[in-house]
C-alpha cells in the first residue's frame, strides 16, 4: 500500500515536471513570437526610412523585454539574457542615431538570438544529442 | 550575495533529496544509487556557484534523479529480475576453502586485494574460509570454517536473557516523559531515585538511563 503511494506520488511529480516543461515551451513560443514581430515592424519602418515609427518601436520593445527578462531568468541561461539585453539597446541606439545600416544589422541579431530560445528549449533529437 | 542564498536553497533541497531517498543512500550503496548519489553532488555544485544557470537547471535533474531513484528502488524490491538487471547478484570467490579463479576474473577482483580484505576481517589463510561472497555494495562477507569461527555463549553452553535497549530517562535536564511511561514508572520514583543520588533537581542531571537490569546510570552536569 505504501508502496503504491510511494509510485502515485514519483508519477504525479513525473507529470508535473513534464506539464511544466510544455508549459515553459508555450510561453516562450508565445513570447519570442510577438518580439520577432515587434522587431519585423521596427525592420520594415527603417527600411522605409520612417525613423520616428522605428523609434517608438524599439522603445516599446525595449520596455516589453524589460518585463519579460526577469521571468525568462527562471529557466534560460542568464547568459543569453544578457547578450539580448545588449543587442537591444545596441539597435535602439542605432535607430536612435538613424543609420540605417548598423540598425538592420543589429536587429537581424537580435532576431538569432530571440529565436533561437524555443529552439534551444524544443523537445528535439537535435537537442537531446 | 546571489551565490550565499542559492548555496543555501540548493544544500537544503540535496538533503531533503537525501532524505526521501531513504537511509541506504548514506550507507552501502547499490550501483544505481552510486550513480545518482555521485550525480547529486555535480548537479547541485553547478548552479550553486554559477549564477548564470537559473535555479531551475540544478533543481529539476535533481528531482528526476529522485525520482528516478524511488521508482527504480521499488521496482527492484518487487521484481526479482529487474533487482538482478540493477543490483547484480552477489558472487562466491571462495568456497570450501578454495578460490574460485572464473569469478575472481569475471569481477576483475585480483589476489592482492582479496588477500587485503581476507587480513582486514582478520583471516590469514585461505584454508579458514568456508565461504567468501563478493556483495552487491562491493563489500566481501566471509563466513570461516567451524572450526575456525569465533566462540559463542552457545557452544559453551551458557544461557543468558537477551539484552534490551538502556532507555533515556533524563537527557540534558530534561526528563522523557514518554519513555517513564514506557516502564511503567512516574516522576515520584525518578525524583525519589535522584534524591538517593543526592540530587536535588532535575537540571542538575545531565544524562540518566535505565538498562534492561534496572540498573541506574546517572551524570551529573560538570
Amino acid at each position: 500500500m505504501k508502496g503504491a503511494k510511494i509510485l502515485i506520488l514519483s508519477s504525479m511529480v513525473f507529470t508535473i515536471i513534464l506539464v511544466t516543461g510544455l508549459l515553459i515551451r508555450y510561453y516562450l513560443e508565445k513570447t519570442t513570437s510577438r518580439l520577432l514581430t515587434d522587431i519585423k515592424k521596427a525592420e520594415d519602418f527603417i527600411k522605409n526610412d520612417n525613423w520616428i515609427e522605428a523609434q517608438n518601436a524599439i522603445v516599446r520593445l525595449n520596455k516589453d523585454w524589460d518585463n519579460l527578462k526577469s521571468k525568462w531568468a527562471i529557466f534560460i541561461n542568464h547568459h543569453e539574457i544578457d547578450d539580448i539585453t545588449v543587442y537591444f539597446k545596441t539597435s535602439e541606439e542605432f535607430i536612435m542615431c538613424r543609420d540605417k545600416a548598423e540598425a538592420l544589422a543589429s536587429l537581424a541579431s537580435l532576431s538569432h538570438y530571440i529565436s533561437h530560445i524555443p529552439i534551444m528549449e524544443k523537445l528535439s533529437l537535435e537537442n537531446i544529442l | 550575495m546571489v551565490v550565499f542564498i542559492r548555496t543555501i536553497i540548493l544544500y537544503a533541497f540535496v538533503v531533503i533529496v537525501m532524505r526521501v531517498m531513504g537511509k541506504r543512500q548514506i550507507g552501502e550503496l547499490q550501483p544505481f544509487e552510486l550513480v545518482i548519489a555521485i550525480m547529486l553532488s555535480e548537479l547541485a555544485a553547478v548552479p550553486m556557484q554559477d549564477t548564470g544557470i537559473p535555479l531551475l537547471h540544478g533543481i529539476i535533474p535533481i528531482l528526476t534523479l529522485m525520482l528516478l531513484e524511488i521508482v527504480i528502488s521499488f521496482l527492484t524490491l518487487k521484481f526479482h529480475f529487474l533487482r538482478k538487471i540493477f543490483c547484480g547478484t552477489p558472487s562466491m570467490v571462495i568456497r570450501h576453502g578454495r578460490l574460485i579463479e572464473d569469478e575472481l576474473r569475471r569481477q576483475r577482483f585480483n589476489l592482492n586485494d582479496l588477500m587485503e580484505e581476507l587480513r582486514f576481517n582478520g583471516y590469514l589463510n585461505i584454508s579458514d574460509i568456508e565461504f567468501a561472497i563478493l556483495e552487491n555494495g562491493g563489500k566481501l562477507s566471509i563466513i570461516p570454517k567451524s572450526n575456525k569461527a569465533p566462540l559463542t555463549r552457545e557452544d559453551m553452553n551458557i544461557v543468558k536473557p537477551e539484552e534490551e535497549l538502556p532507555i533515556t530517562l533524563i537527557m540534558d535536564g530534561k526528563v522523557n516523559k514518554h519513555n517513564l511511561n514506557v516502564i511503567k514508572k512516574d516522576l515520584e520514583w525518578l525524583n525519589s531515585i535522584l534524591r538517593d543520588n543526592n540530587i536535588s533537581n532535575v537540571d542538575e542531571v545531565f544524562l540518566a538511563m535505565i538498562d534492561s537490569n534496572g540498573k541506574i546510570f546517572i551524570q551529573r552536569r560538570s
